[in-house]
């Protein structure tokens, strides 16, 4: 082994004498600053991929679209049918309506469904609170649960959509009559941006609404498990006629994405300071040390030590002391993670935040999805900053002059 | 050594050596003009009184400090022309330290102090090993070779120190005071030891002292005087 991690180790892990106090102090800063950052991260990644699953669960991979309507949908779902990777494409139609119940009006964003279709992309059915898939026909609404709320309908209410078609028709002098549905199921996706304010009809009743005749507005698309949806939506989008453009998940939600990956490249830059903080206590302990023992770095430089090795030595320590607070936090928040729940229950019981912990977050149980790049990054940035930390003082060190190091007091 | 040895025994020389301190605008000369050459495997004593330059001088001998202006020449060469790699190479290689404090490092035990230069200098084997045992079975530490540096008293630190200063087998010993924290029973064993030793393995000795009985125990004595180096042997 060479001398200078020989003698680093030796003065972290002195022959018969306790561990070095400065050195379980610096650990255990850099320990918490990882730590910090591993459950953080790893949380902040649980609710992106559980906000991943429900934005696919609800919108499927893929969506097809063009500017404007589609009105040879016939003619891409038969492209698309040959395609492997697809394990099912469904057309739909959406635009905003308004919705009377009663006094409740409210302005809800409808989507027609093809209900032999749709379940290949999307299972309608796993999301209904009340009714089943079988009950929507073209003279009946599934609601939202917040929709529902908000308008204080139940099954079985009856409910009065108008259309902006209906202006038209008052332009000409004309008067169409409001559509009256029944609400034949409520459904809840914990996709917030789903429940608040949708309600879904038959494709063929959405048509009417809007006057489209056969034509669509877009066709969600299902993936098989472990396509790429990204290179898929490249490639197939090469095939589709003009104008035509495939859109995958992370394009129709971006800004909601960009702000949950905003929210977590901030808590990261904001606890790396934690990890900063404990570098700063590894370059005080490492400078007292080099302060301590002066007169020893002289007696190495006297017996024939290089300055670059002396240099080494004090570097090592903190490269040294990065490595176990690395590990010890990565464990420490493996740990933590893993009792997440327990923990999150006994705190919520404390504070009395459950219902709140539910109702904001939509989560029953703290999501965590672990990821190895964000390991990397993690304990990359804490090696480097705990390795820079001992360079100042490791520097000084190998600046010293034998001589007046060793007539140091 | 006899005194007097042939010019192709030379090994280490000091040519006009100036050396002074400066503390605020006031200039203290420490060393003027000084001149010495050691031979191989002689032992050679510096005495004068406290303060006036000794250690210095033995320092700047030893390529740990420089002079204003001078030179010492290491085989032919002035060692303060050389990069701070390799003096510190030379110093590893050629010459031993023995200090009056000892200097050991306190996270080693007595046998891993004494085998630390053979580290510094990248020789790490058997043969080494066994010359660090049995170095310190030379100077009576066979029992306590294990022992913590912080654990041994002060002849034992000096003892240790003297083994690590002959580990690499150097060809020049530099001893600072080496009996100066010693009581004088104690200071006659280390003063016995070293000089046995410098004897048995041919390395020249050049010791720094206050007790005129180890000096006159050398083969040439020298006096600090006045910042100038006088030989009274």
């Amino acid at each position: 082994m060479p001398w200078p991690i020989y003698l680093a180790l030796k003065q972290l892990f002195p022959s018969g004498k306790r561990i070095s106090l400065f050195f379980v102090m610096s650990v255990c800063g850099v320990m918490l600053g990882v730590m910090l950052l591993v459950i953080v991260e790893s949380v902040m990644g649980g609710f992106g991929e559980t906000y991943r699953k429900k934005i696919v669960d609800t919108s499927g991979h893929l969506q097809i679209k063009t500017n404007g309507v589609m009105y040879d949908a016939d003619t891409v779902l038969n492209l698309l049918s040959r395609q492997p990777e697809i394990k099912g494409a469904a057309p739909f139609a959406g635009g905003v309506v308004m919705l009377q119940n009663g006094s409740h009006p409210a302005f809800p964003f409808v989507r027609g469904i093809d209900i032999n279709l749709e379940s290949t992309v999307i299972s309608i059915d796993k999301f209904l609170v009340v009714g089943k898939i079988d009950d929507l026909d073209d003279d009946s609404v599934f609601l939202s649960s917040s929709l529902a709320t908000s308008i204080n309908a139940r099954m079985g209410s009856t409910v009065d959509v108008y259309t902006p078609i209906m202006l038209e028709k008052l332009k000409s002098d004309e008067v169409l009559l409001p559509r009256e549905l029944n609400v034949t199921g409520i459904y809840q996706t914990g996709w917030n941006d789903f429940d608040s304010n949708t309600m879904i009809v038959t494709l063929r009743l959405m048509q009417d609404l809007y006057n489209l005749s056969d034509a669509v507005h877009g066709i969600s698309i299902r993936l098989h498990d472990g396509v790429d949806e990204f290179k898929f939506a490249e490639t197939i989008s090469l095939d589709l006629p003009e104008d035509y453009r495939a859109v995958t998940w992370m394009e129709m939600y971006q800004d909601f994405l960009w702000v949950l990956q905003l929210e977590k490249n901030l808590m990261f830059f904001l606890l790396i300071f934690i990890v900063l903080v404990a570098a700063f206590v590894i370059a005080i302990a490492q400078l007292l040390t080099v302060i301590r023992k002066t007169r020893e770095i002289g007696l190495l430089s006297a017996i024939g030590a290089r300055p670059i090795h002396l240099m080494a030595c004090f570097c090592f320590q903190g490269f040294f002391i990065g490595v176990c607070g690395t590990i010890l936090g990565i464990i420490s928040a493996m740990t933590a993670l893993h009792f997440r729940n327990g923990i999150i229950d006994w705190f919520a019981g404390i504070t009395g935040s459950r219902e709140a912990l539910e109702k904001f977050y939509q989560f029953s149980e703290l999501p965590v999805h672990y990821s190895m790049t964000d390991f990397l990054v993690i304990s990359i940035s804490a090696l480097v900053l705990s390795t820079l930390a001992g360079l100042v003082p490791a520097w000084r060190a190998s600046r010293l002059n034998p001589a007046d190091a060793l007539r140091n007091e | 050594m006899p005194y007097g040895m042939s010019k192709d025994n030379n090994i280490l020389s000091a040519r006009r050596l100036f050396k002074a301190y400066y503390i605020g605008d006031s200039k203290i000369d420490v060393l003027i003009e000084v001149n010495l050459n050691i031979d191989r495997g002689e032992s050679v004593s510096i005495r004068g009184e406290s303060g006036c330059g000794k250690t210095t001088l033995l320092n700047i001998l030893a390529g740990i400090e420089r002079p204003n202006s001078g030179a010492v020449n290491w085989k032919g060469k002035n060692i303060f022309t050389q990069k701070p790699a390799q003096m510190a190479d030379w110093r590893s290689i050629f010459f031993g330290i023995i200090f009056q404090s000892y200097y050991l490092i306190p996270e080693l035990n007595a046998l891993e102090n004494v085998y630390m230069p053979a580290r510094i200098r990248g020789e790490l084997g058997i043969p080494e090993e066994n010359r660090a045992h049995n170095l310190l079975e030379r100077v009576g530490l066979r029992k306590r070779m294990k022992s913590s540096a912080t654990t041994l008293s002060g002849g034992e630190r000096q003892r240790v120190a003297i083994a690590r200063a002959l580990m690499n087998k150097p060809a020049v010993i530099f001893a600072d005071e080496p009996t100066g924290n010693l009581d004088e029973k104690n200071g006659e064993g280390i003063m016995d030891l070293i000089l046995d030793i410098c004897e048995e393995e041919n390395t020249a000795l050049v010791l720094v002292t206050h007790n005129k009985k180890f000096a006159n125990r050398t083969d040439r004595q020298f006096s600090l005087h006045e910042s100038k180096l006088e030989n009274i042997s």
